[in-house]
């Protein structure tokens, strides 16, 4: 029996309890983690060599993702099938096979038991029982889906095909933004004091973008004012928000007083320096940002022609693993590459635009805390999951979260 | 790779992410500490000398906690003009790839 009733107003009201109760957090490792959702677990421009590897994170599930050949990849739990050991603790490297390090039992790049130490005892003594079979003791291996470079697996027999689960307008952005090769520019990670799931929320309500990240609505990066719109995917549970730089027509709305971005009047002229806005079309159509969400925790990002995906992990209650990597293309000169590496100064934990998302859901449960009873009020743009055409004053997309989840969880 | 967590390459760069610490980025409210090395000179660069100078980094809230937050290395490049020696660059380089939560006040 789970410790939440959720309130009768439906996905409109989020109890609290949800954030802060362990055994919330239990039941999400079985009910989502393990169930049936397609999961990112990394790049293929990772492991572009055979034996490539790169450990990734289902829940609180190890997982090791290989390149066992040209355009093979295989996703399996990171365990021994003896004891339990992680085969592999450097996050990323090249082998030849899997060989724990504490019985030396060896799996191969596709997760076949190949052999265990003194298998056959040592001259003519002892070694494994009769009834131990090795291809009864292959590693655990998740159902893989590759689309455009990017890599998700799920654990789960019953997950839908993946363009199902999807939705066919994120597909067509996944292709949009990672339709050529894909040149990785680094990674790096941020330890959030908070809940995973106020993470994911805060990516996917556009309605605080402009307000908490002062930064952006002043520099005009991305402003509700223009011209922009949400797109639902299968069942609501993903999203895309995007926008058009050049149809910003907002100055009269945001000079508005009780919008504390309007207040900070220093950048009235703009940045003093132009290389991080010195942009260009990457697409040829005009979208300037979009946000792509795959329920439950994966983020692709375009700010301008800053390119990242983002990872979400849950580490317990109130703390969570927030994992970025960033890229650009194989064809970027030396200008673009430039540009992508300065628009960083955007994202991550030091990000112009992005450092107050790390802290927010910290404030948030915080203040929560003592009333896990309340719940909190999510009716900008309606009590539904439709979107609004060519509105993103919504917070639909985050109801459309909490449809996945509630669905899910049975809650 | 070439991804860093906070770039500014030239002066107005600086200027831009010092104001937006002060006035757009909200955050709450810290104070750090550096803890140095001795500063150990590397070489020679065009116009100076390269050193190098480890660092450890506490961070202290208003309400007193206090964390390890950092510890890595300030790559500097130091010129001298009109008698006096200025940094012309420095790079820091961190331990660790992962942050606690955020970094406003660059390191």
């Amino acid at each position: 029996m789970m410790p939440v009733a959720w309130p009768k107003e439906g996905v409109r009201r989020i109890p609290f309890a949800v954030y802060s109760r362990p055994e919330i957090f239990e039941s999400e490792q079985t009910a989502i983690f393990r169930g049936p959702i397609w999961h990112f677990l990394g790049l293929e421009a990772q492991i572009p060599d055979v034996g490539m590897y790169v450990l990734a994170q289902v829940g609180e599930t190890p997982v090791i993702v290989v390149r066992e050949a040209e355009g093979k990849v295989n996703a399996l739990v990171n365990r021994c099938s003896h004891k339990g050991t992680p085969l592999a603790y450097v996050p990323q490297g090249k082998v030849s096979r899997f060989l724990c390090i504490y019985h030396n039992w060896c799996f191969g790049l596709n997760g076949k038991m190949i052999s265990a130490a003194f298998e056959r005892g040592v001259a003519g003594k002892g070694g494994m029982a009769e009834t131990f079979k090795k291809e009864e003791h292959g590693l655990q291996k998740l159902r893989v889906h590759i689309c455009n470079g990017l890599i998700f697996g799920t654990l789960n027999d019953d997950t839908p095909p993946f363009e199902e689960y999807v939705g066919a307008d994120l597909i067509a952005n996944i292709k949009r933004v990672c339709g050529k090769p894909l040149r990785i520019l680094g990674q790096y990670s941020q330890r959030l004091p908070s809940n995973w799931k106020l993470y994911i929320e805060n990516v996917k309500d556009p309605y605080h973008a402009s307000i908490l990240h002062a930064f952006n609505g002043v520099m005009k990066q991305d402003r509700l004012t223009m011209e922009g719109g949400i797109v639902m995917g299968s069942r609501g549970w993903s999203h895309i928000s995007y926008s058009k730089l050049s149809t910003d027509r907002g100055d009269a709305v945001y000079k508005g007083k009780e919008l504390r971005s309007a207040e900070v009047t220093a950048y009235g002229h703009g940045l003093r320096d132009t290389s991080m806005t010195d942009i260009w079309d990457d697409f040829g159509d005009g979208i300037s940002m979009t946000i792509q969400t795959i329920f439950p925790n994966f983020v692709l990002q375009q700010l301008r022609n800053c390119l990242a995906v983002r990872t979400i992990v849950p580490k317990g209650t109130h703390e969570a693993e927030l994992r970025w990597i960033a890229f650009g293309y194989d064809d970027d000169d030396e200008r673009k590459l430039k540009g992508r590496l300065k628009q960083a100064n955007m994202m991550g934990p030091a990000g112009l635009i992005a450092m107050e998302d790390g802290m927010i859901g910290g404030l948030v449960q915080k203040g929560i805390a003592g009333d896990l009873d309340k719940a909190a009020v999510v009716e900008m743009g309606g009590h539904g999951i439709e979107p609004i055409p060519g509105s993103r004053v919504s917070e639909g997309s985050v109801r459309g979260f909490w449809t996945g989840y509630r669905a899910l969880m049975g809650l | 790779m070439p991804l860093s967590i906070m770039l500014c390459d030239n002066r107005a760069m600086l200027y831009d992410r010092v104001e937006a610490i002060e006035k757009a980025n909200v955050f709450e409210p810290h104070y750090y500490r550096h803890i140095l090395s001795d500063s150990r000179t590397v070489g020679d660069s065009p116009d100076g000398i390269r050193a190098e100078t480890s660092f450890m980094c506490v961070r202290t809230m208003l309400d007193g906690r206090m964390t390890l937050f950092a510890a890595g290395v300030f790559h500097d490049e130091i010129v001298s003009e009109n008698g006096a020696c200025r940094f012309r660059s420095r790079t820091v380089v961190l331990d660790a790839s992962q942050v606690d939560t955020l970094i406003a006040i660059p390191l």
